[in-house]
């Protein structure tokens, strides 16, 4: 295509788009009239466009879950709304602020998915044990599931390659622990995205899925057999797991 | 009274975005073709706009400053994630599965996957023209391009998707001859 066809092409364009000048749409409505297959581009060209807006017209944000309660906080038409959201947001800043000092834009994300963050002194997870102080490796991040809900678990594995691709991928490590009927999401018969763990254990180096051994045994005494998704790990038990890394500094966040 | 008018104004500014949010996410998918990725863009470019309210001077181009802010982050995004984006001149593979094969909703997945298959640079223009109704100067500020690189980008797009799509038209046409006839 030379100069003169490109600028033509182009005019051609500005013309469907309503973006030409009076003068040079009328010269071309009157070459139009001469060349039916000016018209029929013209027309195809239109047609184009049409089927470009219908392909996205019915393309809406997704509801539920954490991204709809965000996205209150624009409407914010109820001021108690926001009232309660930017208390709730304070309360949760001290509280995570007060227990876990070394705070990541990673687990800042994370908190966002409904999580709680804490460090291995927490009273509540150590069940009034004090553990020996430690320092926390921000790098070094476990997740904890222990529910089936399959929103929350896309959410989780969303945050999980955010904070993979985000961060050094040499000094970031993260593990998934399943137990509890969160071990169905590891599943092959069960879980709702086999693909897409199989997919991120391949692409991801530190990452790790590990299934709690007690919850096996347990559905085994059921007459169910977990049959789990290639190149997960098992662990004898999901807290002592827990309780393990904790005392080697890393990052808990129960999901 | 000041600060009454203030916080009615800042009460309307939030609800203008809040309608602007499918327009948004519309373009974010697009762009993207990834529904979580498109809605993370679109939560990103309200709050960078609620925080930036005092940039927009003529409210009546409120749309296309959304849309400078959205491609800000669509690029932030690629420029992080860079190896996830490099096989942007590749044909998305056609997956044969029973919605695919249904009439209409085969069109529509044919068309974005032809948009998702434009380079980049098209796919932003295209979409940003005939989705968002930009004039080619908006466009041409939204990305931060000469008129000229858009009008051809448009013109390329716009080739790539007629030897794409159009023989869906055929297609259409001989679907609505046979339902005459019958």
């Amino acid at each position: 295509m030379n100069n003169d066809d490109k600028w033509k092409d182009c005019r051609l364009h500005a013309f469907i788009d309503g973006q030409l000048g009076d003068d040079d749409s009328a010269e071309l409505i009157k070459e139009m009239a001469q060349r039916p297959e000016l018209r029929q581009h013209v027309a195809d060209t239109r047609y184009l466009k049409g089927m470009i807006k219908q392909a996205y017209a019915g393309i809406e944000p997704p509801t539920g879950g954490s991204r709809q309660s965000t996205s209150k906080l624009f409407s914010l038409r109820a001021g108690l709304t926001g009232l309660a959201a930017t208390l709730l947001l304070s309360i949760g800043f001290i509280v995570g602020w007060s227990t876990h000092a070394p705070s990541t834009p990673a687990n800042i994300h994370l908190a966002k998915a409904g999580s709680s963050v804490v460090n291995s002194n927490d009273p509540l997870l150590t069940g009034g044990i004090t553990l020996a102080p430690v320092n926390t490796d921000a790098h070094k991040v476990i997740l904890h599931i222990d529910q089936t809900d399959t929103a929350l678990f896309q959410d989780t594995l969303n945050e999980v390659e955010r904070l993979l691709t985000t961060y050094d991928s040499t000094q970031t490590q993260v593990e998934v622990i399943f137990n509890s009927s969160g071990l169905n999401l590891l599943r092959t018969d069960t879980s709702p995205d086999a693909a897409r763990l199989r997919r991120m254990m391949a692409t991801y180096e530190h990452l790790r899925f590990v299934a709690c051994r007690n919850t096996i045994k347990r559905l085994e005494e059921r007459g169910i057999k977990a049959n789990l998704i290639d190149q997960t790990q098992v662990t004898p038990s999901a807290v002592g797991h827990i309780i393990d890394r904790l005392q080697k500094g890393w990052v808990y966040i129960k999901v | 009274m000041k600060l009454l008018g203030r916080w009615s104004a800042a009460s309307r500014f939030r609800d203008d975005l809040e309608a602007n949010r499918n327009k948004l996410y519309r373009m974010a998918y697009a762009w993207c073709g990834d529904a979580m990725l498109a809605d993370d863009l679109t939560q990103d470019t309200l709050t960078k706009a609620l925080q930036k309210n005092h940039q927009l001077r003529d409210p009546g181009k409120l749309g296309s400053w959304l849309c400078s802010i959205l491609y800000n982050c669509w690029r932030e995004h690629l420029r992080r994630n860079k190896t996830a984006y490099e096989l942007d001149e590749n044909k998305m593979v056609h997956h044969h599965t029973p919605e695919v094969n249904g009439g209409e909703q085969e069109i529509i997945l044919r068309v974005r996957r032809a948009i998702a298959s434009l380079p980049e640079g098209q796919r932003e223009v295209i979409t940003l023209v005939d989705l968002e109704g930009l004039s080619y100067t908006e466009v041409a500020g939204t990305l931060q391009v000469p008129m000229g690189t858009v009008m051809s980008r448009l013109s390329r797009a716009r080739k790539a998707l007629h030897s794409q799509l159009l023989d869906m038209k055929t297609t259409s046409r001989t679907v609505v001859n046979l339902r005459s006839i019958n």
